[in-house]
């Protein structure tokens, strides 16, 4: 009986590190606030601002699991009434902060214990709120890459 | 020696792998790339779309090879000569291949490396009569 669950726990454990390393590597998933425009030709005028924002993001075991409280989501803030926000840009990197500490901590094994990565958001807050006409046939599905 | 050794791997190494396995998502075109459900005037969705691109680098992602990842040109590529993608949703990372890649022949990516981009989205067009394209003016409404 045991040498039976012996036998099933090795497939299921392998299950569930497969299903964990293809959800969870490293992943940064780009949330931004509602009618967001990324990229495109520089927006202006009066009032118009460029805001950046950069947050570490540790992760466990080399990426395969992200530390709590250290979200990358929505890391500009929702544009106020009478603005939108455009031209938004991201970044990420291992800088050399995060290599120094995938390092040093145990030298190369530091890397399965905190290994942080950086993300870089820059965007350009510009007067005048963006309407936006919900396109026809438009997608109902949840995105997979969510 | 063998402890000064690997003191002095441990001090080169991070100067050397300072902007490791680095993905800009830009954009500078035209398309207009947006994470709302539509533009400012009347679409309908010609297509949906996700998209995934791996590169490769060499020593822990400090050395980049072939052509960058780029989440919002891949959006904008595949707007083709529609004027936008709207619902994208963009992200990067490593799969379970990259991580394969990266953690056995790469030897923990001290060796080389591949990262992930991945984009998702709608591309529409405009409905009626084809409106100049536009960045969207700001309009004194909103349906947000």
């Amino acid at each position: 009986m045991r040498r039976q669950t012996s036998r099933l726990a090795r497939p299921l454990l392998a299950l569930l590190l497969s299903t964990q390393l293809t959800g969870c590597l490293f992943y940064m998933n780009h949330e931004l606030p509602p009618n967001t425009v990324f990229g495109g030709p520089r927006e202006g005028g009066s009032g118009a601002h460029v805001a950046e924002n950069s947050k570490l993001k540790p992760y466990l075991l080399a990426g395969l699991l992200p530390y709590p409280f250290f979200p990358t989501k929505n890391m500009l803030p929702p544009p106020r009434s009478g603005q939108h926000l455009t031209n938004v840009e991201i970044e990420t990197t291992f800088n050399a902060f995060d290599t120094f500490v995938w390092v040093i901590p145990g030298f190369f094994y530091g890397y399965y214990v905190f290994a942080p990565r950086h993300a870089k958001v820059r965007g350009n807050y510009v007067q005048g709120e963006r309407r936006v006409v919900p396109a026809q046939g438009g997608a109902t599905r949840t995105s997979s890459l969510r | 020696m063998m402890r000064t050794r690997l003191l002095a791997l441990a001090l080169v190494v991070p100067a050397l792998g300072a902007g490791c396995f680095t993905v800009n998502h830009q954009y500078a075109g035209e398309k207009l790339l947006t994470n709302a459900a539509g533009l400012d005037r009347p679409t309908r969705v010609v297509r949906h779309f996700s998209e995934h691109d791996r590169q490769f680098f060499w020593l822990h992602g400090g050395v980049p090879t072939g052509k960058p990842l780029n989440s919002l040109q891949m959006a904008a590529d595949q707007a083709g000569p529609h004027p936008g993608v709207v619902n994208l949703v963009v992200k990067d990372g490593q799969d379970l291949a990259d991580i394969l890649i990266t953690h056995v022949p790469c030897v923990l990516s001290l060796l080389c490396g591949t990262w992930s981009a991945w984009a998702e989205g709608d591309v529409v067009e405009y409905t009626g009569s084809a409106p100049k394209m536009s960045r969207g003016t700001p309009l004194p409404s909103t349906t947000r």
